[in-house]
């Protein structure tokens, strides 16, 4: 994958050429975006890019070293915390690992998912992002940079992702196989990130999902018991473990209140991620008591901030299914 | 030429270099010349302030062929290795990667022996709130009493993290955030090394962003730099994502005059042009901070620190809006940047407290009394049952007719109009009000607190709100008027009676008993034939009791 292959994307690839070009790559860099933008994806050109010898300040996907790369048997780069979090024992990995690069190249350290790190983690960091030895340049990948240490931002310099255009991810859905109709609709679901998004080329989650959702419009509208609805959130993401999935409903819930809000409220058309659900929302909800969605959006805020401490998250869900049927009776 | 970031380029190499700190320098400085070296120091404060460079400096000062000096003289051998980082006398611990028991005994067997070939040894030991307890404690000794010719320098962010028994052992210096002034020069003097070309207002805007600290300002410098050819305001803001000033005096705007569509509009804009929702709500938020102080503190003390145009925006903006409605604004907004992460959309709950911030609950409303308006015909209706069960002067027999059933029928009425009975005064009586409103409109007002409750033959029996309301219809000219419309309306002719309600009735007469009691009373009985008087009511004031108006 080349710098050209990256879409959306268009200041972080024109800067990140430019450093290489101008020769000058500061010692960190933090890749900030949602999941799903091309953060990590990038980081790799970048790094096949820096090593590259056939390409000016880009890979030409050929070569050894740029194979190599692609493989994850490059010696100059390194790669932690793409499966798991971050523990001090990753970042003495790299701290200790820094021979000299090879082939005159440049050692990319690429730290994925960095704002889940272990705060020993990041204070272990600190020296080595400031002063790294020759040649080397630490790639961190952060979601929210303000969610980690002040002391690890001000060493690095911040390069920012965007949400993916709808039309990006069309084109991008279409590529994979999807057809037009189906590819539009997706688009608007993934909410500007393809991560999640082979999850909708398999036709019986769309339909879960769309069950999900009607059932949560008549739970809105105080047609829909608590066990129906728990039973087909049960059903959309078998697989997923019970904190990620309390997290995904309220997730869910938000962006649903957000389209009924933006439909009732402002007459919106545009922006809407329940796209299919558009006129629905448009018939049902036209009277909807805004006060009421003002609470829910309340009650998301605190079941979220309760899965940051140890609420068992199950808990947390019923906790809020209940806690909005209150307010919608 | 090997490229290095221009926050390790532009560290200060000699005290004259150190940007602001100026207690911390002169004290150290003070210390060199006079000869009087502390054992241990602790550097404390926030990050990008000069720590770790005034450690160097300090060390190169100590080390200095010229003996201890406050000028050490970048020429000599120490000091360019200590510039280097080679020099062997000086080491420099990474507290956070070397943070056990075993690290800190590795140094307690170290440090007995002589420096190599410099006066002092010096341990610098850096990111210090790392070090286990463990290791603090292994350390207390040492500190405290160390060999002949070591000096420690501990420098941390975090001094809270450190046992006290650590801090009574060091000298301890304090630093402070760079002011945006500090910061601004230095902009401007590494822009000049550096063949930038930098616009005033750019390196203010960089200044304000890096939050007191030369590191971050540099860091953007750089970055700014290698982006852009010419730096300038505009370029920053791109890069940064700040909105412009104008923005968020548009934002506060709409959400004064609670224009719902227009804040969200902008909030849209920002959104699309790839801006973060943090910064954005962070730079509203110091927004409110200067208009309040603005507010508080008057032009010319806010002028200096933002620039004449925006302190001149500013006070265009603080004529419409009042200092507690901006606090509430700020504190919506405050809150929300701890609750934003919850959110997959950042946006839209920037949005919605927004909305929170001009009463949501009238959003959209003019859509809903359209739709709505069936069900409110509906609700007088629901009032008038409890009426029924408080009773009233003369009512012979209670009304019949089930409420649920009541309401069902009213609810169909747009289509048929019930043209009989009871029903059909009470499906009518908006009309009629609205006949009487034509002919007297004080009449009306009353008549919307009075409801009908049942019909008996062509007498419609009413009830009041209040007892005062039935004074007031009992007049001859009112009941006409009232008849007179129900007539036009109904085409049929009704008389009416008016119901008050019990209780008051009830307290009246408790009224009209205790006078009779207070004419017994010989005091007053006196009073009374003393002013020729007689008692209307009673009113109580406080502790004197009773006490009678006359009339």
């Amino acid at each position: 994958m080349s710098f050209n292959d990256i879409k959306g994307q268009k200041f972080a690839v024109s800067y990140l050429k430019k450093i290489i070009l101008k020769k000058r790559i500061p010692p960190t860099l933090m890749f900030v975006g949602k999941s799903g933008t091309g953060r990590f994806k990038t980081a790799l050109t970048f790094a096949k890019a820096l090593n590259c010898k056939n390409a000016q300040a880009d890979s030409c996907d050929r070569c050894k070293s740029c194979i190599a790369v692609e493989n994850s048997v490059h010696p100059n780069v390194k790669v932690i915390g793409r499966n798991s979090s971050v523990g001090i024992g990753d970042v003495r990995s790299i701290v200790n690992d820094n021979l000299v690069p090879i082939n005159e190249g440049y050692r990319v350290n690429i730290i994925d998912n960095a704002d889940k790190s272990t705060i020993q983690a990041f204070n272990s960091m600190l020296k080595y992002l400031e002063e790294p030895p020759e040649n080397t340049v630490n790639v961190l990948i952060v979601r929210d940079p303000f969610n980690i240490p002040e002391t690890i931002r001000s060493r690095s310099v911040m390069v920012k992702f965007q949400p993916l255009s709808d039309k990006d991810i069309e084109s991008y859905l279409i590529s994979k196989g999807f057809d037009s109709d189906k590819a539009v609709l997706v688009s608007h679901l993934l909410n500007g990130s393809l991560e999640g998004w082979e999850k909708f080329s398999d036709e019986s989650f769309i339909k879960k999902r769309k069950s999900f959702i009607e059932e949560m419009l008549l739970f809105f509208q105080g047609r829909s018991d608590i066990s129906s609805l728990l039973e087909k959130w049960n059903a959309l993401f078998p697989d997923l473990s019970s904190k990620e999935k309390a997290e995904k409903f309220f997730d869910y819930v938000s962006v649903l209140i957000r389209d009924i809000l933006y439909v009732s409220a402002l007459g919106e058309k545009d922006n809407i991620t329940n796209f299919d659900f558009l006129g629905y929302i448009a018939a049902k909800f036209s009277v909807t008591n805004k006060s009421s969605l003002e609470r829910i959006y309340d009650i998301i805020k605190e079941q979220k901030e309760a899965l940051l401490t140890n609420t068992n998250p199950q808990y947390a869900v019923v906790d809020g299914i209940l806690r909005m049927k209150e307010v919608i009776v | 030429m090997k490229y290095i970031a221009l926050y390790r380029k532009y560290r200060p190499q000699v005290f004259e270099d150190v940007v602001e700190q100026d207690t911390v320098v002169k004290i150290l400085q003070e210390a060199l010349k006079q000869k009087k070296i502390a054992h241990a120091y602790l550097f404390a404060g926030p990050k990008g302030t000069g720590k770790t460079s005034i450690a160097r400096i300090f060390a190169k000062g100590l080390n200095c062929e010229n003996g201890p000096t406050p000028h050490p003289c970048m020429k000599c051998e120490q000091c360019l290795s200590i510039t280097n980082g080679t020099n062997l006398d000086v080491i420099e611990i990474d507290a956070a990667s070397n943070r056990g028991i075993d690290e800190i005994r590795d140094l307690k067997e170290k440090v007995k022996y002589a420096p190599v070939s410099a006066q002092y040894k010096v341990y610098i030991i850096d990111e210090a709130h790392m070090l286990t307890m463990q290791a603090f404690n292994a350390l207390l000794k040492t500190l405290e009493e160390p060999p002949e010719n070591v000096v420690f320098i501990l420098a941390t962010t975090e001094p809270e993290k450190i046992p006290a028994t650590i801090l009574s052992r060091c000298e301890r210096f304090y630093f402070k955030r760079i002011t945006l002034k500090g910061i601004f020069g230095k902009m401007k003097e590494v822009a000049e090394k550096e063949n930038f070309k930098i616009e005033d207002a750019a390196a203010m805007l960089i200044a304000r962003f890096s939050t007191g600290s030369l590191r971050n300002a540099l860091s953007l410098l750089d970055q700014a730099a290698t982006m852009f050819d010419e730096i300038t305001e505009e370029n920053v803001r791109s890069l940064l994502g700040m909105p412009r000033e104008e923005v968020l005096y548009e934002f506060l705007k709409a959400i004064i005059e609670k224009n719902a569509q227009r804040a969200i509009r902008i909030i849209r804009n920002i959104e699309e042009s790839g801006k973060d929702s943090k910064i954005f709500v962070n730079e509203f938020l110091s927004y409110l901070q200067e208009l309040i102080n603005l507010k508080i503190l008057g032009f010319d003390s806010v002028k200096e620190e933002i620039g004449e145009e925006t302190a001149k925006l500013l006070r265009e903006q603080a004529k419409f809006v009042s200092v507690g409605r901006l606090t509430d604004i700020s504190w919506k907004f405050a809150d929300l940047t701890n609750s934003m992460r919850f959110f997959p959309d950042p946006f839209f709950a920037v949005e919605l407290t927004a909305l929170q911030c001009m009463d949501i609950s009238s959003l959209g409303k003019k859509y809903e009394e359209e739709t709505h308006l069936s069900e409110r015909e509906e609700k007088p209706k629901e009032k008038k049952l409890p009426a029924k069960e408080e009773g009233s002067e003369s009512v012979s027999a209670p009304s019949k007719a089930p409420p649920e059933k009541a309401a069902e029928q009213v609810s169909e009425s747009s289509k048929e109009i019930p043209t009989e009975g009871f029903e059909f005064i009470k499906a009518q009586w908006k009309n009629i009000l609205e006949e009487v409103r034509k002919v007297n409109k004080p009449l009306h007002a009353i008549l919307e607190r009075v409801h009908p409750v049942e019909l008996n033959g062509d007498v419609i029996s009413l009830i009041a709100e209040k007892k005062f309301y039935v004074d007031i219809l009992k007049t001859e000219e009112n009941i006409n008027t009232l008849r007179k419309a129900i007539e036009t309306v109904t085409k049929r002719k009704f008389s009416v009676r008016y119901i008050g309600k019990q209780e008051e009735e009830k307290e009246k007469e408790d009224n009209e008993e205790e006078i009779k009691k207070l004419k017994e009373n010989n005091e007053i009985k006196k009073i009374l034939t003393l002013f020729d008087g007689n008692i209307a009511s009673i009113k109580n004031v406080n502790e004197e009791g009773n006490k009678n108006e006359k009339s």
